[in-house]
């Protein structure tokens, strides 16, 4: 179930039981789990590309339904660059827009040849619908890592309504 | 920018040193996971680019390594062998090599795999 815009309620009205299940019943349980999706990498990536490219556009992405109110978005990854000097841009990409679209790393830059982790929190403002989300990255230089396949480090990339 | 699916094993740091020495500037980078590798390219897609991306990945030879990672290789065995000895009991020689590999840890110095 969804969630439904509540009804607005006249004088003298009759409640039914069908009125009370859809905006008070289903309207409660959706507030109480909301839409959401959490994807985890399973595999170790790289990348070399200096414009902003999907992570993995099978697992780190994905689409959610949304009723038009904040959307938090989240990702956890651990990574690493093979050059001093050079830095890995994180970003997310939501219907083909990344949120961190005005800065040239992103959301989040990290820049160190050790592995270390990177988290991305937002809140972002969407219409009602069917939205896409991508975890995208990029390297100014070098070879960026993604640890995502091992038993030691998960790559998470989720989204939920709030 | 388009992307090229490659099918075939890479050592991707490698591919990345060869096909951008091929294609210049339309070469993007590439990235790898999953057992996959793509390559990007921008602009419009052209068949002359597309026929010099394949001839450098069907030349590509994914035992072979490229600078950067012979360089990262180089850092790596100096580390597990000179980590674990005091700084005074190093010799001259052992000391300006651990002093060699923690300037290009720093970016303060380049590899010598890297120069020219």
């Amino acid at each position: 179930m969804g969630w439904t815009t509540p009804k607005t309620w006249n004088v003298d009205e009759l409640v039914t039981a069908a009125m009370m299940n859809t905006h008070l019943r289903d309207n409660m349980n959706y507030l109480f789990s909301p839409n959401r999706q959490q994807k985890t990498g399973n595999a170790n990536y790289s990348t070399t590309s200096t414009s902003f490219v999907d992570v993995d556009s099978s697992n780190l992405s994905f689409s959610l339904e949304t009723y038009g109110g904040p959307v938090l978005v989240w990702a956890m990854v651990a990574c690493k660059v093979s050059t001093s000097g050079a830095y890995i841009g994180l970003d997310v990409e939501v219907d083909g827009t990344r949120l961190g679209a005005g800065y040239s790393s992103g959301l989040a830059k990290f820049a160190s040849i050790y592995t270390a982790p990177v988290t991305i929190f937002r809140v972002v403002e969407l219409s009602a619908g069917t939205h896409t989300f991508k975890l995208q990255w990029r390297v100014s230089g070098g070879t960026g890592y993604i640890y995502g396949g091992s038993t030691n480090a998960q790559a998470v990339f989720g989204a939920m309504e709030i | 920018m388009w992307e090229l699916k490659v099918d075939r094993e890479v050592n991707a740091g490698a591919l990345d040193a060869e096909l951008r020495k091929a294609l210049g500037a339309s070469y993007v980078g590439l990235s790898t996971g999953n057992g996959s590798c793509v390559v990007y390219l921008q602009g419009e897609r052209d068949e002359a680019t597309l026929k010099l991306a394949e001839a450098a990945i069907a030349a590509h030879d994914p035992t072979s390594l490229s600078p950067d990672q012979r360089a990262e290789l180089r850092q790596d065995e100096a580390r597990s062998r000179l980590g674990k000895k005091a700084f005074a009991a190093m010799s001259e020689a052992e000391r300006d090599e651990a002093l060699q590999v923690l300037l290009e840890l720093h970016g303060l110095a380049l590899p010598p795999e890297l120069e020219g």
